[in-house]
């Protein structure tokens, strides 16, 4: 597993340049390229600017890892529904472009008036047709644990057990009310085998179970990015380098837990 | 037990193992558990060189450091020209929190050719002293500073273990610690410390290992260590994730069963108390206490 920085609030006043340029001073390994920020890795780019982008991380030794949208698919408007979609793909074509491995969508919430599984159910089928764009070129969906109702992770499950497609998975967001009496265990083991990124927070913060966390995903061979989303700081190369330490102490304090699914 | 009386009951299990050497040590670790363990403090310079003692007590408190060392020249002030009421408001705003007033750090040394310039150092050295004693501290940091060209070495340490000595007198009637910081062109040679230690030969007098590049002997500090761990009784950290072997000095300073803070000793930050969360949440991991053992929840 590596470490890699979310550019939402952190770094969301930053151009490319200093993203990677303070990913690579730091030990960042990867960045997760954040919609509407300064650095400005959006659909809209052109094709020229998007060789541009490639060319940046390939000459780096900073990787690319994925983009992070605000696809979302559980409003009851169809047409929003399909703009939210049409939105992914081409999310999707600028994921390919750029050189990253995926893009993270979202699901946001249950709407009132509408039943809980219709939402789910929705949710999971759009995710599917995204699936199938995406993987056509080579690119993975990531569908992170947000959302008011959604983030519940019975229901992250639930959307993507009606999702089944290989190219879809689950952005753990380390989310508080995941701890039950200090454990996420038995929450992440609903949605371990589809885990393909986290969000991580604070790792200073120990109301998360950072270390138990750690070894999970080592139980469940984990070979995707955990990547720092955090608030911005005026000294961040300092606070990365700190912690880009304590994210290393702490992966290698950590042991694959037992888990049900082995 | 009231901190003050934890702390010097540490000193003085620090004090009979200077004074029964290592098979004090060896007796005392196999009769006696370990006091407290080591603990994590901030040394003033530079991160809290602009703060006021009130700024300092409230961020250490918020950001679980359990101690301060003062640095003189600093803003929060506290310096031998405080008054008697001055310094009884210094001990109270103490003794009020959570945080131990450590020590003060000094800049007294004495190294100098000048035996009237010496005589200056060793008294500013007792007027520190008295002020450690009346505003609560453990005690004061001093530090070798270099050695003059004109000067054989040898004499050179001898002069400054021989100042130590007169300085651990005093500060032994005032119930007070002397820390020599492994600092100074030539003087921070481990080899050469322990020459001023051996010197100085005094309970009361002890060392402040400065976590120092040129302690590292092929990315180990133990053999540097080894020369001096008996009178190790505080430690200077630098930056946690710059290279150096901290997980090392952690594991021989708690085999040495060591239970004295060590203090960050780290440059100015714009934004300090998430360097200081990120500091002792690296600090607890390196010593090994990653879980809810270490907890701290802002």
């Amino acid at each position: 597993m590596r470490l890699g920085l979310v550019t939402y609030q952190m770094a969301e006043h930053w151009d490319l340049d200093t993203c990677i340029q303070m990913c690579a001073k730091t030990g960042f390994q990867g960045l997760e390229l954040r919609t509407t920020h300064a650095h400005g890795v959006e659909p809209s780019l052109t094709a020229k600017q998007r060789a541009e982008v490639r060319r940046k991380f390939e000459a780096s030794p900073v990787m690319l890892w994925g983009l992070g949208t605000a696809c979302e698919y559980h409003s009851p408007d169809p047409d929003e529904l399909r703009r939210q979609v049409q939105l992914t793909r081409d999310f999707v074509d600028l994921a390919a472009d750029v050189g990253a491995v995926g893009i993270k969508v979202r699901p946001n919430g249950l709407p009132e008036g509408v039943p809980v599984e219709k939402t789910l159910e929705q949710i999971g089928l759009s995710l599917r047709e995204c699936g199938q764009y995406a993987a056509e070129r080579g690119i993975e969906i990531w569908l992170e644990v947000h959302g008011h109702g959604t983030s519940h992770v019975p229901h992250i499950k639930a959307i993507m057990e009606v999702c089944g497609h290989p190219q879809a998975f689950v952005c753990w967001n380390c989310n508080p009310g995941e701890v039950q009496d200090g454990s996420i265990q038995s929450n992440f083991e609903l949605v371990g085998r589809w885990v393909r990124e986290t969000h991580i927070h604070d790792l200073y913060d120990n109301s998360y179970p950072w270390t138990e966390l750690f070894g999970l995903l080592r139980q469940y061979g984990f070979e995707g990015m955990n990547l720092l989303e955090g608030p911005g700081s005026s000294d961040p190369e300092r606070v990365l380098s700190y912690y880009s330490a304590l994210y290393r102490e702490m992966v290698q304090k950590s042991h694959p837990r037992a888990t049900a699914a082995g | 037990m009231h901190r003050r009386e934890f702390l010097l009951r540490g000193a003085a299990a620090s004090a009979m193992l200077s004074m029964g050497g290592l098979m004090g040590r060896s007796a005392l670790a196999a009769g006696q558990s370990k006091v407290g363990g080591m603990r994590l403090g901030l040394v003033t310079y530079n991160l809290a060189k602009d703060w006021t003692l009130d700024e300092i007590i409230e961020r250490c408190q918020r950001t679980g450091f359990e101690g301060v060392e003062l640095r003189t020249t600093h803003k929060h002030g506290v310096e031998p020209t405080l008054s008697a009421e001055e310094r009884a408001a210094v001990r109270r705003k103490f003794e009020g929190s959570k945080v131990t007033l450590w020590g003060l750090g000094t800049t007294c040394e004495y190294h100098s050719p000048d035996q009237a310039e010496v005589r200056r150092q060793v008294d500013l050295t007792k007027q520190f002293v008295d002020l450690a004693a009346d505003v609560g501290a453990i005690g004061v940091k001093v530090r070798p500073n270099g050695l003059p060209k004109e000067v054989p070495v040898e004499q050179t340490l001898k002069q400054i273990g021989n100042a130590l000595k007169e300085c651990g007198d005093y500060a032994a009637a005032k119930k007070q610690e002397i820390w020599l910081e492994v600092h100074g062109g030539g003087t921070s040679l481990l080899p050469n410390m322990r020459t001023i230690m051996e010197t100085a030969n005094h309970p009361w007098v002890f060392v402040c290992w400065n976590s120092n590049g040129s302690d590292v002997k092929d990315g180990s500090v133990k053999e540097s260590l080894e020369l001096v761990k008996q009178w190790v009784r505080e430690v200077h950290l630098r930056e946690l994730y710059a290279d150096y072997p901290w997980a090392e000095l952690f594991g021989l300073l708690q085999a040495n069963a060591f239970d004295g803070f060590t203090n960050a000793e780290i440059s100015e930050s714009t934004d300090p108390e998430t360097v200081m969360r990120y500091f002792r949440a690296l600090w607890l991991a390196l010593k090994g206490q990653t879980g809810p053992a270490g907890a701290f929840h802002p």
